[in-house]
């Protein structure tokens, strides 16, 4: 496996468990429930796509996976991670006014925004990665 | 505004490298050099140099700095 086929397959799963975790957070709030489907979900999908990584970086060995999270990964890793924090700060601001005003309840403003605040710095990644 | 250009491309394809061979030698990814070249990337002085020496030429032939 080279670098190429890492960086893809890291792409791949962090899209999928970043959607898996949106689709959670926009079920929850759309449904105004905590649990829109099973609660292992995101978690699972989250687990799942760090083993895959993992499992391929080890595959790739350590030349390949030094390649693929060369200064680029990190820049573009770097600017998902900021704009994380951020939109964690909105989420953050949104959940308490929604809870606040009764549009959803308390579990499912915690349910619905902690798996969006999960599922943003792997989707920005994937935007980010694909626009560059 | 001053800004980072550089004429990699250029001195890319006059030493017979392509960017997946230029990225091998350097050791980071083909779209690394891809982002280089398109100036969507500006890179560290670190690869700057190893870029510069696996191309054998200086720094200051492949980056320059322009006032647009």
């Amino acid at each position: 496996m080279n670098a190429d086929t890492l960086a893809r397959i890291r792409l791949v799963v962090l899209g999928l468990a970043g959607a898996i975790c949106a689709s959670y957070a926009l079920l929850a709030v759309l449904l105004n429930t905590p649990q829109p489907f099973t609660v292992w979900g995101p978690a699972a999908a989250g687990i799942t796509a760090s083993v895959v990584i993992w499992v391929s970086a080890f595959v790739a060995g350590e030349r390949n996976t030094g390649i693929a999270m060369d200064e680029l990964y990190k820049r573009e890793w770097g600017l998902s991670v900021q704009f994380s924090y951020w939109f964690g700060i909105v989420l953050f601001i949104l959940a308490a006014v929604a809870v606040a005003k009764g549009m959803i309840s308390q579990s499912t403003g915690v349910a619905a925004f902690g798996t969006a605040y999960g599922a943003s710095p792997m989707l920005a990644f994937c935007i980010i990665s694909l626009r560059s | 505004m001053a800004e980072l250009h550089n004429t990699l491309k250029a001195h890319r394809t006059e030493k017979g490298f392509t960017q997946a061979s230029l990225a091998e030698a350097v050791g980071v990814s083909r779209k690394t050099i891809n982002t280089i070249e398109n100036r969507v990337f500006t890179p560290s002085t670190l690869l700057a140099l190893q870029i510069s020496i696996a191309l054998d030429c200086s720094v200051h032939d492949i980056f320059y700095v322009k006032d647009d």
